[in-house]
């Protein structure tokens, strides 16, 4: 066998086994970066279900009630409910800061303001169509 | 050096370099061999080293006994699992026992050191590796263990459920074991259960609104206390998906120590326990008699101070004195009455039919094991009809109950409860028909009655109208019935012009009290208990007021059926006490 090719083929050989070990070596690092990552991600998971836990706990019914109480809080007393049906006419409310300033023929000039005409119904039941 | 020297052949003269030359090849091939093989050896190797690391680095957290988290229908968290480090020792590695358990008990309290000392001499001895020391140690706990830095010391993680609510729907949810496994209600069914079958998902939304609960919980717990009950059991169902909105066992128990309540705690009333409900299955009774076309609602019926059948006798607990409508002998709650209409209406059968319809002979198919069976009696006679008629002789669950009622004041098809919230945006497909439109009409306004004019007066609630039916159920005991001892109930259904929701209220065995008027009437415990429910939940479920037109409808209706005779004095004594006010 000759020396002169075996040489080259030699440390090629070698070239390519340290570029190999050194892949392996990155590969290792990276492995261990990705497992520490996945362990923080772990950890994070679960101080984020420690916290919303927590969160649950302080906002669990007997305390709310309780701070409730002492911010002067009271349950919605249902005779304060009002149909959407029986609320005052919009548009009647639309007018009810405007005036109007009109010259009357004599010179003089009044402000006309709109009177909101009163609300259709609040209480006992509407018999029939519409008022006029 | 001649140019001969520089032949290519280099082949060299000499004889002696020649061979030199040869020795020095080999040896050079057999150092490149061995390099090569160191080479190969360190490739190998270093995977190997990788994975000896990876094993010796477990996962934090065990994702194999996590699970789903449970939320109520808005998202609340009502359990969930939460990572926490147990305390261990791998006793090979332990030098000094007695320093080691010496430590660990001053740090974690409430371990005696000379206990644990045998326990880690033993496992060394017997060539253990694993040896626990506490399960669930706190955060502190473990930050001092590890400060101690103590030679063979373990922290384990591992899942722990937390019930951030406490008591909060302890009966529906359940709790587990210290594994982590169910024992009971949503945890033991998505284990062993119905709902094995979510048991990987992440998050398990359930048909209850926590506010909903609450205040039922706070309401049924003041009539518990104040009328010193033996139990009590409330339902909030909603009437057209059939989704629990709150169910309500007293007394309860703190899900995240479930296993050391007591078992009257455990029980759960409203789904575990048939009870013979009294008056309140009047409802039913009505049902099956009007749809049988047989009995009208505006029927007058003769109402004697007491009924015989055969050896047995029945009584009303206030004697009518004069003819009843139907309609009056529900909102009056008149047991001869209502007897007397079923009979009219052809007896048993049409009673059968509508319990069979009703689904009042099964067990309730709710998600969770606890669910109990009704008890029927397997002969029929008559006084078996006319009992069952006003709520005895059958033993039901309050739940099963509940969706009896829910389907007949619904639109009247079969609602079927479920721990389950509905999908959004999924059309909801009604059970088949129970009875028909104009019998679910009849009752909405007999169960209006009762409230406006009959025995449930108390369950009134101003904006909306509100329907329902009492019951004062004598509870059985041994050969017959106890004295003094009753199921206070009432039923109620809201908004009655579009019935949306229904709240059931049970008290058992209420004493009687001022507050009740010295009785322990289910219009006098129960009702006020649904009034007050009824008046917090409204605006929180954004139900808006009811149309005052039905009430002037409902009125109208009243005012012509009415008897003239009720104006006299003749008229029952509960109208004449108004009337006086």
């Amino acid at each position: 066998m000759s020396v002169r090719p075996a040489l080259p083929v030699g440390i090629a050989a070698l070239l390519a086994a340290m570029g190999v070990f050194e892949l392996k070596r990155v590969v290792h690092e990276r492995e261990r970066e990705l497992a520490r990552l996945e362990r923080a991600i772990a950890e994070e998971r679960g101080r984020i279900r420690r916290l919303r836990a927590d969160l649950a706990w302080l906002a669990r019914p007997e305390r709310l009630v309780t701070l409730a109480q002492q911010l002067g809080l009271e349950p919605a007393r249902t005779d304060r409910l009002v149909r959407t049906e029986d609320l005052p006419d919009a548009t009647a409310l639309l007018f009810a800061g405007r005036s109007l300033t009109v010259e009357l023929d004599a010179g003089e000039a009044i402000e006309l303001r709109f009177k909101p005409l009163p609300a259709p119904r609040l209480g006992p039941a509407r018999a029939g169509g519409p008022r006029p | 050096m001649s140019r001969s020297a520089l032949d290519p052949s280099l082949e060299p003269p000499d004889p002696a370099l020649r061979s030199g030359r040869r020795r020095l090849a080999l040896v050079g091939g057999v150092f490149a061999l061995l390099f090569a093989g160191l080479g190969l050896r360190l490739l190998h190797l270093a995977p190997e080293e990788r994975t000896a690391e990876a094993a010796a680095e477990p996962p934090v957290v065990a994702t194999t006994h996590r699970r789903p988290d449970l939320l109520d229908r808005r998202g609340e968290l009502l359990a969930t699992d939460v990572p926490v480090p147990s305390l261990a020792v791998d006793p090979l590695l332990v030098s000094d026992p007695r320093r080691t358990a010496e430590r660990l008990a001053r740090i974690v309290g409430g371990i005696d050191p000379s206990a644990l000392e045998r326990r880690l001499v033993k496992a060394k001895a017997a060539g253990r590796r694993f040896e626990w020391v506490e399960h669930r140690i706190t955060p502190a706990v473990q930050l001092a263990v590890l400060e101690a830095g103590l030679p063979g010391v373990l922290l384990r993680t591992s899942e722990h459920r937390v019930y951030p609510k406490g008591h909060a729907a302890g009966h529906l949810l359940g709790f587990v074991d210290i594994d982590n496994r169910g024992l009971a209600g949503v945890e033991h069914a998505l284990d062993h259960g119905r709902l094995s079958a979510l048991r990987q998902a992440r998050e398990l939304a359930l048909s209850l609104d926590l506010r909903v609960q609450e205040a039922l919980r706070a309401e049924l717990a003041r009539a518990f206390r104040e009328f010193r009950a033996v139990g009590a059991c409330g339902i909030v169902l909603d009437i057209r998906t059939g989704e629990l909105l709150a169910l309500v066992s007293l007394p309860d128990f703190d899900a995240n120590a479930g296993g050391k309540a007591r078992s009257e705690q455990r029980k759960n009333r409203c789904t575990g326990g048939t009870y013979e409900l009294g008056s309140v299955f009047k409802v039913i009774a009505h049902a099956a008699a009007l749809d049988s076309g047989r009995v009208r609602v505006g029927q007058r019926f003769e109402i004697p101070p007491a009924l015989r059948i055969g050896r047995h006798t029945i009584r009303d607990v206030r004697a009518a004195r004069r003819p009843y409508t139907a309609a009056e002998i529900f909102s009056h709650s008149s047991n001869i009455g209502t007897a007397q209409m079923v009979f009219a209406a052809g007896g048993a059968e049409p009673l059968k039919s509508m319990l069979g319809r009703l689904g009042l002979f099964e067990r309730a198919p709710l998600e969770i094991l606890e669910v109990a069976r009704p008890q029927v009696q397997r002969a029929w006679p008559d006084v078996v009809t006319a009992t069952v008629s006003f709520g005895h002789g059958i033993a039901v669950s309050p739940l099963r109950f509940a969706e009896a009622v829910a389907s007949l004041a619904g639109d009247g098809t079969l609602v079927r409860a479920t721990l389950l919230k509905r999908p959004e945006g999924v059309p909801f497909e009604p059970g088949p028909r129970v009875v028909s439109r104009r019998t679910v009409e009849d009752l909405r306004w007999m169960m209006w009655l009762t409230v406006a004019e009959g025995t449930a007066k108390k369950a009134a609630v101003p904006g909306y109208l509100v329907g329902g039916k009492t019951g004062t159920a004598d509870k059985p005991g041994r050969g017959g019935y106890r004295r003094g001892a009753v199921l206070a109930s009432f039923v109620g259904v809201f908004p009655l012009d579009a019935p949306r929701y229904l709240v059931l209220a049970i008290v058992d065995e209420p004493k009687a009290t001022a507050a009740s008027g010295g009785t322990r009437y289910g219009g006098q415990v129960a009702a006020p208990v649904v009034a007050s429910v009824i008046a917090r939940i409204g605006p929180l479920l954004g139900v808006p007021p009811s149309d005052p037109a039905v009430e002037a409808r409902f009125r109208e209706r009243w005012a012509a059926m009415r008897p003239a005779a009720q104006l006299d004095t003749g008229g029952p004594r509960l109208a004449a006490v108004d009337a006086r006010r």
